[in-house]
């Protein structure tokens, strides 16, 4: 099989099967054959699942000889993080004491791909507990640092950072991952893959490793926006077994999205130019004048002031804590990889309920601020991260390689990570250039339920730039 | 064949042994119980910053946006 096809688009590939240049077999059998030999390459694979996902293969291809299409994901194979529990094997949440955990059951959303026709091809490595005690080391896994296609010296991003390999490096056309606080961004941006950040009770739970109930998000890991609109329709809807359901669906139609005209794009200069990392200023600055092309009002905006950090911090150790209190009471949370996010498990014991309560009031006068924000602007614009990805030997409490020069005078939307996240709004993750042969990413953050919106953004720029297309030279 | 093994000779091996162990592991546990002590600190600063921020009474916990 070309090695192109590796590097297919979800509709690329759709079109080849329909059109009978391979059998969904195949195309099963080349990617299980590729996420076998390269994933441990990248620590990106904690478990394969080559029968079950021939087996579905077989299915597709049947239904394809019968003229029966469902639609753009069947037939496409992906993989999901280790967090969703999946028939076939064990479902280790990237965690020792958790090794040889088996459910019945599937997650809502692998269930959801199943009735589309994709084929899981196999689970894919996560920070240990998506790293809710706070990790100081890309190692904190129990398949070992996630290594970054473009450099296997550097960390993929956490938490899902075997979606983010595994994606860049071709192993799989699409995977999911999830975020709590940054963990779809950081390794879509780090691996140069096209990430989504669904609004918060889009997509259903159910099935998945809880961290944070009220922060909890499950997202698709692409190599296009609109790879990301095709997987999103399938995996969002209402589910009753998820207590966060928002209750709604959504359907990618960016064609029905208001004109770029009548939309603004608010930006901090001072993101782009100050808290950037020097090395990947070019790339951002770049970014940013294409989309000032596309004839949208562009103006200046500033997140207010709150401790987001303390607040996202109280939340996540909190909720982690109590989600995983029988592991820290009975000892077995000293398996862990990771001393600190041990550490930070056992304190956030100690949190009190009038912090978590704190925490969660000055949470709704957030959501009150980007109510106001979105009044007069539709989308936020920002580095998805201030710098490449780090060196896997680095502690990630260390403050990373940003700007070494003087504090810049305003914040911009440097907190927009943990802001979004706290308010539950979506973000899309565009590979924008390269920091050296490192990926840099813009990202782009809107009003609740508004992805099609992102994605038209995203479509728009990956059809006026290649960054999305480029591969790693190691893959 | 060596000395005969005493009481006492069992003790001292025993106690040389069990304080090796102590030396080896001590660096470590005093390394997870300093993280804990840092973790526990950052507990009391996030407690500390979210105290200092005012409210008013009527601001009740969210944390789904209501479009």
């Amino acid at each position: 099989m070309d090695e192109s096809i590796f590097f297919a688009t979800i509709t690329e590939l759709n079109g080849k099967l329909r059109a009978k240049e391979f059998s969904a077999e195949e195309l099963t059998r080349g990617f299980c054959d590729r996420l076998e030999k390269l994933g441990p390459r990248y620590n990106a694979l904690a478990l394969g699942l080559r029968e079950q996902a021939i087996r579905e293969a077989k299915d597709v291809d049947d239904e394809l000889k019968r003229g029966r299409f469902r639609g753009p994901l069947q037939g496409i194979p992906y993989g999901a993080k280790d967090l969703l529990a999946a028939k076939g094997g064990p479902t280790t949440w990237g965690a020792k004491p958790y090794a040889g955990q088996v459910f019945e059951d599937e997650a809502m959303v692998i269930k959801k791909l199943s009735k589309a026709k994709a084929v899981l091809c196999g689970k894919l490595a996560m920070v240990e507990l998506a790293g809710g005690g706070g990790y100081r080391y890309a190692a904190a896994s129990l398949q070992g640092p996630g290594l970054n296609p473009w450099d296997r010296s550097r960390w993929s991003g956490g938490s899902s950072s075997g979606s983010g390999s595994a994606v860049a490096a071709g192993l799989v056309p699409f995977a999911l991952g999830s975020e709590t606080s940054g963990s779809i961004l950081t390794p879509s941006a780090f691996c140069g893959v096209t990430g989504l950040r669904p609004t918060y009770g889009l997509v259903s739970r159910n099935g998945a490793m809880a961290l944070s109930w009220t922060m909890d998000k499950i997202g698709p890991m692409c190599r296009s926006a609109e790879d990301c609109g095709q997987v999103l329709q399938v995996i969002s809807g209402k589910d009753n077994d998820d207590p966060g359901s928002a209750g709604k669906s959504f359907y990618y139609a960016p064609q029905f999205a208001r004109e770029f005209k009548d939309l603004t794009i608010g930006y901090a200069a001072v993101d782009f130019a100050e808290w950037a990392a020097a090395e990947a200023r070019p790339a951002l600055q770049q970014a940013l004048e294409v989309f000032k092309r596309f004839g949208s009002k562009i103006v200046e905006v500033k997140l207010e002031e709150f401790p987001y950090g303390p607040m996202t911090n109280t939340i996540i150790t909190a909720e982690g804590s109590a989600i995983f209190e029988d592991l820290i009471r009975s000892g077995k949370v000293d398996q862990l990889a990771d001393e600190k996010q041990i550490a930070g498990l056992k304190a956030g014991l100690d949190i009190t309920a009038a912090d978590y309560l704190k925490a969660m009031r000055i949470r709704s006068l957030v959501q009150q601020e980007f109510r106001k924000l979105f009044v007069d602007v539709d989308v936020l614009l920002t580095p998805a991260r201030l710098g490449p990805a780090s060196k896997v030997s680095d502690p990630l409490d260390g403050g990373g390689a940003l700007s070494s020069g003087p504090t810049p005078p305003s914040r911009g939307l440097r907190d927009l990570i943990p802001a979004g996240n706290l308010a539950g709004l979506p973000a899309l993750s565009l590979p924008c250039g390269f920091a050296g042969q490192l990926p840099v990413a813009v990202s782009l953050v809107s009003r609740p339920f508004n992805e099609n919106t992102l994605l038209a953004y995203g479509v728009r720029y990956q059809s006026e730039t290649d960054w999305h297309r480029r591969r790693p030279p190691t893959a | 064949m060596g000395n005969p093994l005493t009481r006492r000779g069992w003790a001292q091996t025993a106690m040389a042994g069990s304080l090796a162990a102590a030396q080896t592991v001590k660096p470590e546990a005093d390394a997870a119980e300093q993280l804990l002590e840092a973790a526990r600190k950052q507990v009391a600063r996030n407690h500390e910053t979210l105290d200092k921020f005012p409210l008013k009474m009527a601001v009740e916990p969210s944390f789904q946006f209501k479009a």
